[in-house]
C-alpha cells in the first residue's frame, strides 16, 4: 500500500513537472497572442489543453482588447462551444460545474444564456459555479435569473450580490420590475440591490417599498435609502420610525442616521429612551450620528443608557 | 534607469499575474524588475531605486498600503511614483491608496493597455 502511494506520488511529481515545462514553453506563444493577437503556430494536442489552461488563467486576470482575445482564441478552437455542451450534457456533476467554471474564466458572452439555464441545475456546484461564472461575464441579461436563484435559495445570496455588483449599473433597468413582483422576497431581494447597485434617481421608487404590505420589504427600503435617499425621501423614513414592527423601525433609524437629518434627532431621541432594545440602540447611534454633542447633552438629560454608548463611541464622553 | 528605459518594480505573489504585467511593460519599453512579495519588493526597490513602482494590494509578509507607507518614508525612494493594482474596489480601499501616498490605482481584473497608459501619464507627470 505505501508503496503505490509513492509510486502514485511520484507519477503526480512527474506530470506537474512535464505540465510546468509544456507551459513555459508555450508563455511565449500565449504572450504574443494576448498582446499582439499573433496566431499561435500548429500545436499537439496536450499542447493545446497546455496553452488552454495558461489563457484560461490568464483571462482571470485581464479584461478589455487583450481578454477578448482569450475569448477570440477559444471561440475560433470551438472549446466555448464544447464547454457549454458540457455543462448542458455531462452525467457527472463536477464534470458540469468544471465547465460552468472554465466558462467564466474565457468569459465569451455568448455563454450567458448557457449559465442561466445552469442556474437550474440540480447539482448545487454546478449552480454555484454558473452565478461565479455570470458574474465574471458581467452578463446584464443575467440579472433576472441570478435574482430569482437567490429568492429560491437555488443560490447562496452573497455570491448573487457579488455577481450583480459585477454586473453593476447595467443590472438596474433588470431589477426594477422586481419591485412589483407578487413574490415579497424578491420585492424584497430587488429592493436590497437597487440600493446597491442604483442612486438618488432610484430612491423614489425605492421609497414606495416603505409603504409595502411586507415588512421584509419595508426594512430594506429603509436601509436603501439609507445609501441612496435623499433630503426627499426623510418624511418617509420620519413616518417608518413609528412601523408597528421593529426591525422596520431599526432601518428607519440607521437611515436617517446615515443621511445625517437633524430634523429628526428629538423623536430619535425619544425612540432611543424608550423604545426595544434593537431599535433603542439605532435610534440613539443615528442621534450621535447626526450630533455627537447633542447625543451627550441628551444623554446626561434623559439617562438614557443608548445614548451614553453612543456618545461614548463617537469620541465624546 | 539602464540604456536610456525606465525602470519599472512590479511587484505581486501571483505569478500569472506578475508575467502578464512585466511582459507588457517590457514590450512597452520598459525595463522591468519583478518581486513576489512586499518584503522583497523594498529590497529591491532600495537597491536600484526604480522610475516607478506597480504594486498589488494583497501581498504576503508586506501588503501594498504598508509598504507604499514605507517607500514615503525612505529618503532615495520617497519620490518614486507608485501605482497601486489591487482586486479590492470599494471607496474605502482606493481612499486608503491615495492616503498612503499612492499616485494612481487600477483594479483587477484589468486592462493592460490602460495599465500602460497610466504609466505613461505617471511618469510624464515627473
Amino acid at each position: 500500500m505505501l508503496g503505490v502511494l509513492i509510486l502514485r506520488r511520484a507519477h503526480l511529481a512527474r506530470q506537474e513537472r512535464r505540465r510546468r515545462e509544456m507551459e513555459d514553453a508555450l508563455k511565449g506563444i500565449a504572450m504574443e497572442l494576448l498582446h499582439a493577437g499573433a496566431e499561435p503556430p500548429p500545436l499537439g494536442e496536450e499542447e493545446r489543453r497546455a496553452l488552454a489552461d495558461l489563457l484560461g488563467r490568464y483571462a482571470r486576470a485581464l479584461r478589455g482588447p487583450t481578454h477578448d482575445r482569450i475569448v477570440d482564441y477559444f471561440e475560433r478552437e470551438g472549446t466555448v462551444a464544447k464547454e457549454l455542451e458540457v455543462m448542458a450534457g455531462a452525467r457527472a456533476g463536477w464534470r458540469r460545474a468544471a465547465a460552468a467554471f472554465r466558462l467564466g474564466d474565457i468569459g465569451p458572452a455568448s455563454a450567458a444564456g448557457g449559465l442561466c439555464a445552469a442556474l437550474e441545475d440540480p447539482d448545487r456546484d454546478v449552480r454555484i459555479a454558473a452565478g461565479r461564472s455570470l458574474g465574471r461575464l458581467r452578463a446584464p441579461e443575467a440579472t433576472a435569473s441570478l435574482l430569482s436563484a437567490a429568492v429560491d435559495r437555488r443560490l447562496p445570496p452573497a455570491l448573487v450580490r457579488w455577481a450583480l455588483l459585477q454586473i453593476g449599473a447595467p443590472a438596474l433597468p433588470r431589477l426594477l420590475p422586481g419591485l412589483t413582483d407578487d413574490n415579497e422576497r424578491l420585492r424584497a431581494g430587488a429592493v436590497q440591490l437597487i440600493g446597491l447597485l442604483g442612486g438618488p434617481s432610484e430612491a423614489a421608487q425605492i421609497e414606495d417599498g416603505l409603504r409595502d404590505t411586507s415588512a421584509m420589504v419595508r426594512a430594506q427600503a429603509a436601509r436603501a435609502l439609507g445609501r441612496i435617499g435623499g433630503e426627499r425621501n426623510l418624511p418617509a423614513l420620519r413616518t417608518a420610525t413609528w412601523d408597528r414592527i421593529p426591525e422596520v423601525r431599526e432601518a428607519a433609524a440607521e437611515a436617517l442616521g446615515q443621511l445625517r437629518d437633524r430634523d429628526s434627532i428629538e423623536l430619535l431621541a425619544i425612540r432611543a429612551a424608550g423604545d426595544q432594545f434593537e431599535v433603542a440602540r439605532a435610534c440613539a447611534r443615528a442621534v450621535a450620528a447626526i450630533d455627537p454633542e447633542e447625543a451627550a447633552q441628551r444623554a446626561t438629560a434623559t439617562g438614557s443608557v443608548h445614548l451614553f454608548e453612543a456618545a461614548d463611541l463617537a469620541g465624546i464622553l | 534607469m539602464s540604456d536610456g528605459k525606465p525602470t519599472i518594480l512590479v511587484a505581486d505573489d501571483e505569478e500569472d499575474v506578475r508575467e502578464l504585467v512585466s511582459y507588457r511593460l517590457t514590450r512597452s519599453g520598459y525595463d522591468v524588475i519583478d518581486a513576489v512579495d512586499g518584503e522583497e519588493a523594498f529590497r529591491l526597490a532600495a537597491e536600484h531605486v526604480p522610475d516607478l513602482m506597480v504594486l498589488d494590494v494583497m501581498m504576503p509578509r508586506l501588503d501594498g498600503y504598508e509598504l507604499t507607507k514605507r517607500v514615503r518614508a525612505e529618503e532615495s525612494l520617497r519620490s518614486v511614483p507608485v501605482i497601486l493594482l489591487t482586486a479590492r474596489s470599494q471607496e474605502t480601499d482606493v481612499g486608503r491608496g491615495f492616503e498612503v501616498g499612492a499616485d494612481d490605482y487600477l483594479k483587477k481584473p484589468f486592462n493592460p493597455d490602460e495599465l500602460v497608459a497610466r504609466v505613461r501619464a505617471v511618469l510624464g507627470r515627473r
